[in-house]
């Protein structure tokens, strides 16, 4: 039995990829459209067929012992090896580039509850980072004019959704200032209160990175990500795209949804504090409760270039184009720029108390 | 770049305001008339024999005119003093609107000067210009004090002003604060270097760990179920004010 799956067009047999503008599945051979639940229908019998034509390209189990963590398997349209590591779940075909998904990856424990599906294409992402370089002229020239991107491609992200309510409690420790003067002396009265405020407050939908492979500050510098649009996962939206399943399990994304479950919660609570001159947090706790993990997959396009021998990844996010990444500086000019503009503003300074004061 | 240019415009307005306010302060003769009797070459004239006198004994002599004030003269000298003579332990203050004036005599000038006197001296027929009517007023109320203070004179009185001598200012003290406004201004260049630098970093650098989980609260679910503010004790600090102890004022 195949393990792959690939949609093809039920009009000319073409891999048929889900299409964000449209958010169809699109024929890129006879540019047919067909909707989500008509390409996984038409697949499904296909793949009936399929299972009794092609038995013989069972991926070989015993070869995958001697990789750990890699799993072979072999392209339904043209039988080419396709090797990858065993949490990707979509990837290409290396021969003849047809989309595949792999079966199983999806079943049990690993399918996920929630999907959104692309919003912008590869060419909104090419524009966003275009946009995202222009207008920085501390950037290197030769990374601009030179900057070829290696690679884009359009992932799904592995994510945990946390849903919960907190009940948190913080003391803080908060300060009212009254000044006046006589005569003789200028008074300042600081009076000191300790402030206590405990409360509830629900979260919806917290996500945690789910893979080892994306790096989970890139995937947070992207959120947020609307949930309004994700729809129940099918394997049809993953056409065109690379995805993996989880590698961080539940339990090790929990404390870092902790983590910022308890700064949110306690910020809410500084918040209530009102009518004194400064406010500082002593202590504070909370106590989750109702908490549900959800597991949805979320779009990311991530770009891939080189820059002087150093790989740099951009990412944006596939729902609302938020780009993010590090881009590297001009030293030479940044600090040639500062200095010319630490002697103008010195300058200029000079001159005024001259002219003001001798 | 527009976050730049707010922190060099706001570097900029404090220094100017810096420079204007001590420029002000430091000020003996300030003639804000409509006319301006006095122009701002004798003014600076003026100032520096004042200067003189204010270096020497600590005494200052200060005069004001504008065609009015807001309230009453002898509550606007209380303010100006408090406002831009507030160094002085010792001093006088002549104000002058288009109708009335106002002699203001703070610590020992009570026990030495006259307001009659003054009054004559600066408002003497002979004077064509103001500018002869005020150096009149300063060396004579400086003759005074530097009598009263070390009993030696500072300079003699002639009928017509003495020509003035805008050389006698304390060359160290004028060093010394042009080393300082240096300085100060050395150091803001730096700062903005500094800020410049950081500004283009963080433009630079968008991958950042997210501190909290705002944008996943649910709007409206933030129900405070306890609530307390506890006073625990209070501070008092209090700071002396330079003023003057023995300041009257006679008209």
């Amino acid at each position: 039995m195949s393990t792959l799956t690939e949609y093809k067009c039920p009009n000319c047999g073409g891999a048929v990829e889900f299409n964000s503008t449209t958010q169809t599945m699109k024929c890129p051979f006879c540019d047919s459209e067909f909707s989500v639940e008509a390409v996984e229908e038409a697949s499904k019998a296909e793949q009936n067929i399929s299972d009794n034509e092609i038995s013989w390209n069972e991926p070989n189990a015993d070869w995958g012992n001697e990789q750990d963590g890699m799993k072979v398997y072999y392209c339904n349209s043209c039988g080419g090896e396709i090797i990858c590591d065993e949490t990707t779940t979509a990837t290409k075909c290396p021969y003849c580039d047809n989309q595949v998904t792999m079966k199983g990856a999806f079943t049990g424990d690993f399918r996920p509850d929630l999907i959104i599906p692309f919003k912008l294409d590869k060419k909104a992402a090419k524009d966003a980072y275009k946009k995202f370089v222009s207008g920085k002229p501390f950037l290197p020239k030769d990374f601009t004019s030179n900057n070829h991107i290696d690679e884009i491609k359009g992932v799904y992200v592995p994510e945990w959704l946390f849903d919960c309510t907190a009940d948190a409690s913080a003391m803080f420790e908060a300060t009212q200032v009254r000044r006046w003067s006589d005569n003789q002396y200028n008074y300042t009265e600081t009076s000191h209160y300790n402030v206590m405020r405990a409360g509830s407050l629900a979260f919806s939908g917290i996500p945690v990175d789910g893979s080892t492979k994306m790096d989970d500050d890139l995937m947070e510098s992207i959120e947020p990500f609307n949930l309004n649009d994700a729809v129940d996962f099918k394997t049809a939206y993953l056409a065109g795209y690379l995805s993996d399943k989880y590698d961080v399990g539940i339990e090790q994304s929990t404390p870092r949804a902790n983590e910022r479950i308890k700064a949110s919660a306690v910020d809410a609570m500084r918040k209530t504090v009102q009518g004194y001159n400064s406010v500082m947090e002593k202590s504070s706790g909370i106590n989750v409760y109702n908490g549900t993990v959800k597991y949805a997959l979320y779009p990311v396009w991530l770009l891939n270039t080189t820059y002087n021998g150093e790989k740099k990844t951009f990412a944006m996010n596939g729902q609302t184009g938020k780009m993010v990444g590090d881009l590297p500086i001009n030293k030479g000019k940044l600090y040639s720029v500062a200095a010319a503009i630490g002697v103008g503003v010195t300058a200029v300074l000079g001159a005024l108390s001259y002219f003001l004061l001798f | 770049m527009k976050r730049l240019s707010k922190i060099l415009g706001v570097l900029l307005a404090m220094t100017i305001m810096l420079c204007t306010s001590t420029a002000f302060a430091t000020e003996y003769v300030f003639d804000e008339s409509n006319e301006q009797y006095i122009t701002a070459n004798e003014s600076n004239e003026l100032d520096a024999v004042a200067k003189n006198y204010r270096d020497k004994y600590g005494f200052g002599i200060y005069y004001y005119y504008s065609n009015q004030v807001n309230g009453d003269l002898v509550s606007f000298c209380e303010d100006y003093w408090q406002k831009y003579c507030k160094n002085d332990e010792n001093g006088i203050l002549l104000a002058l609107t288009d109708d009335s004036y106002y002699v203001y005599l703070v610590g020992d000038a009570n026990n030495v000067l006259n307001e009659d006197a003054i009054w004559s001296t600066f408002s003497d027929p002979k004077w064509t210009y103001y500018y002869d009517a005020v150096c009149a007023y300063i060396e004579y109320v400086g003759e005074a004090m530097a009598t009263y203070y070390d009993g030696n004179t500072v300079s003699t009185p002639t009928d017509e002003p003495q020509p003035v001598d805008s050389t006698t200012p304390d060359n160290e003290d004028e060093g010394t604060n042009k080393l300082i406004y240096i300085g100060g201004s050395v150091l803001l260049g730096v700062f903005a270097a500094f800020i410049f630098i950081k500004s283009v970093k963080s433009k630079h650098k968008t991958v950042n760990k997210k501190s909290s989980a705002n944008d996943y609260v649910i709007p409206g679910s933030l129900n405070i179920t306890q609530s307390y503010e506890a006073f625990l004790y209070k501070n008092v600090t209090k700071t002396e004010k330079q003023q003057n102890n023995n300041q009257q004022a006679k008209k």
